[in-house]
C-alpha cells in the first residue's frame, strides 16, 4: 500500500533539486505497491568519493509515505573514500547477498520482482535521525539530501557516532541497545575486534540479550570463519 | 427431491443448533450476523479459533485468507488439526472443520498471504467486516490502509509478552483494536514505528517467539465479541481498544485518539489514500 500521491509530489522535486542526468520510475506488477523503485542516473558524489558520479536505485517500500520511508539505496559500484589520497571502503556500503534479499522481500517489492538483478550490488544506507515518537515521513529529496550529506566524509561521520556512543557508555546510561549499536559502529568501519569486545562486555551484563547474542555469533564469524582459533 | 429433502433437514438442524444462541442475541441481531460478510486475515493460533467460533455464533459468509501451511511447532494451539495434518493449508483445514460441523456457513480459501490481488477484489467489491489476525506489524498496518480505502472495519487482534532488551519475559497479554473508517488508525491507537528491518539494510533472522493457546482464546474471544458488537452496532463509538492483561488479570476498554497530522487516518488522509489502487 504505497502512497502513490506523496511520491508523484516528491519525484517532482527530486529532479528540480537533485544533480543527475535522469531520474527513472521502475514500475512493479502489484497494484497496491505500483512502483517498485526510483533510479537516480548519474547521480553527482561529493569531490571525496570514487566514482564521481553513481546510479543509485532506491527500493520504495510497502506502505510509503504512509507509516515507511526509504532508507537505502543500491548501487552497482563499490563506493570509496579517499582519505589522506588512500581509497577506503565507505562505511556501510556493503554487497547485497541473498540473506539479506531474503530478509527484506516481504517489505520491498523491488526485491520480490527483480531479485536477481539486485543480486551483486551494493547498498547504502542512510536513516536520517528520528525526533519524535510518532512517524514522520523523509521526502525522497531529503533522503538523497542525508545521503550526499553522510558521504562527504562517511569514515570520520561514523568516528563521530561511535564518540557519542562511547560518551553514553561512559555516563553510565547504556542499556543493550547501545552497546549493539556501537558495535555495529565499529563493524561498519572493520575494526571487528573492537565490535567484539563492545559485545563480549554486553553479554557481561545482559547474559540473555538476544541481539548481543546474535551479533557475537556474526561476529565471531567474521573474525574466524573457519572456526580455527 | 431428496436433496431438497435433506436441505430442509440439515436447516432444521441448524435452526435447533442455534436456538440457545438466537435466545441470547434476538433474532433480529442474528439476521444481521447471518447477513455479514467476514474476512478473516491470517488463520494462525488466533485466525483458526476465532473463525470456528464466527461459525458457530452465527456468520454465515466467512472468507479466510492464509497461504501458510500447518507445522509440528503450531499444535501447541492450532486445535483444529492433529500431527497427521501438518503441511496442509492451515485455511483450507478451518474451512474443512467448519464445514463438517457448521454445513450452513459459506467458507471461502483465499491461498495467497495478504496482500493479494484476491483479496483487494474481495475487500473492493463485498462489504466485508475484516478480523486481522495476523503477527507481523507491517502487514496489520497494510491491511489497515486497504480497509480504510475501501471504508471497512478492521478489528485488529494480538498477543504477546512483554520482553525486555536483555531477554526477560515482563509481562503477558493482548488486545483487541477496532480500526473504523473515520476513526483512528492502528498506528494512532499505539502501534510501533515501523523502523525498516535495521538502520543499514541488512537484516537478522528472528527467534521464535512463545505463542499460547491461552492468551490467543482470551483475545479472539474478545475480538469475535468485538466482531459482533460492530455488525450489531452495540459497541459504545468511544471505545476502540480492548486491553488484556494477565498479569493484573484485567480487560481495559480504552478510547484512543487520532492525530491530525497522520496520513493514514489525520486531517489530509482522504487525499493520500485515494491514490492507493486508484480507480481513474
Amino acid at each position: 500500500m504505497q502512497c502513490v500521491a506523496a511520491l508523484k509530489e516528491e519525484l517532482l522535486l527530486l529532479k528540480d533539486q537533485v544533480d543527475c542526468s535522469n531520474v527513472i520510475i521502475v514500475p512493479s506488477s502489484e497494484s497496491w505497491n505500483p512502483i517498485a523503485a526510483v533510479v537516480i542516473k548519474s547521480l553527482m558524489m561529493p569531490a571525496t568519493i570514487i566514482p564521481s558520479k553513481v546510479d543509485i536505485r532506491i527500493p520504495v517500500p510497502n506502505l510509503y509515505a504512509f507509516a515507511v520511508s526509504c532508507n537505502a539505496g543500491f548501487i552497482w559500484t563499490e563506493l570509496r573514500e579517499c582519505i589522506n589520497e588512500s581509497p577506503v571502503p565507505v562505511p556501510f556500503c556493503t554487497p547485497v547477498d541473498t540473506k539479506i534479499l531474503d530478509i527484506q522481500q516481504p517489505y520491498y517489492v523491488d526485491v520480490r520482482e527483480n531479485r536477481s538483478a539486485l543480486l551483486g550490488s551494493f547498498s547504502i544506507c542512510v536513516t536520517p535521525e528520528v525526533t519524535s515518537h510518532r512517524f514522520a515521513h523523509t521526502p525522497l529529496q531529503d533522503l538523497v539530501r542525508h545521503l550526499l550529506g553522510y558521504l562527504e566524509s562517511p569514515t570520520a561521520a561514523v568516528r563521530m557516532e561511535i564518540e557519542k556512543s562511547q560518551e553514553v557508555l561512559r555516563r553510565n546510561d547504556c542499556g543493550p541497545s547501545t552497546l549493539l549499536r556501537l558495535a555495529h559502529l565499529y563493524e561498519g568501519i572493520r575494526e571487528y575486534a573492537a565490535a567484539l569486545t563492545v559485545v563480549e562486555e554486553g553479554l557481561r551484563m545482559y547474559p540473555a540479550a538476544p541481539w548481543l547474542l546474535r551479533k557475537h555469533r556474526h561476529l565471531k564469524i567474521i573474525l574466524d570463519p573457519h572456526g580455527l582459533r | 427431491m431428496e436433496k431438497q429433502q435433506r436441505l430442509v433437514e440439515e436447516h432444521e438442524g441448524f435452526e435447533d443448533r442455534i436456538s440457545r444462541t438466537v435466545l441470547w442475541m434476538s433474532p433480529e441481531i442474528h439476521g444481521r450476523l447471518s447477513q455479514a460478510k467476514l474476512l478473516v486475515v491470517g488463520c494462525g493460533g488466533t485466525g483458526s479459533l476465532l473463525a470456528v467460533a464466527a461459525a458457530f455464533l452465527g456468520f454465515k459468509s466467512i472468507t479466510i485468507c492464509d497461504g501458510d501451511t500447518l507445522e509440528a511447532s503450531n499444535l501447541n494451539r492450532f486445535v483444529y488439526a492433529t500431527p497427521a495434518d501438518a503441511g496442509q493449508s492451515k485455511a483450507k483445514l478451518i474451512q474443512s472443520y467448519i464445514k463438517s460441523h457448521v454445513p450452513e456457513v459459506v467458507v471461502d480459501v483465499l491461498a495467497d498471504p495478504f496482500p493479494s490481488q484476491a483479496t483487494l477484489t474481495l475487500v473492493i467489491n463485498q462489504p466485508v467486516i475484516v478480523a486481522g489476525c495476523v503477527d507481523d506489524v507491517r502487514v496489520r498496518v497494510e491491511l489497515d490502509v486497504m480497509c480504510r480505502r475501501f471504508g471497512r472495519t478492521l478489528v485488529d487482534l494480538g498477543t504477546g509478552f512483554a520482553v525486555e532488551e536483555d531477554g526477560r519475559i515482563v509481562g503477558s497479554g493482548g488486545q483487541v483494536l477496532i480500526s473504523r473508517p473515520q476513526g483512528p488508525c492502528l498506528m494512532c491507537l499505539g502501534f510501533p514505528q515501523l523502523f525498516n528491518e535495521n538502520d543499514y539494510f541488512a537484516g537478522s533472522d528472528h527467534a521464535p517467539q512463545p505463542s499460547l493457546l491461552l492468551l490467543n482464546t482470551i483475545v479472539s474471544s474478545l475480538a469475535l465479541d468485538c466482531l459482533l458488537k460492530e455488525v450489531s452496532e452495540s459497541t459504545p463509538r468511544e471505545v476502540n481498544v480492548v486491553r488484556y492483561s494477565r498479569d493484573q488479570m484485567t480487560l481495559s476498554p480504552e478510547r484512543g485518539g487520532r492525530y491530525p497530522s497522520c496520513r493514514i487516518c489525520g486531517d489530509f488522509s482522504a487525499s493520500y489514500l485515494r491514490s492507493v489502487l486508484p480507480s481513474d
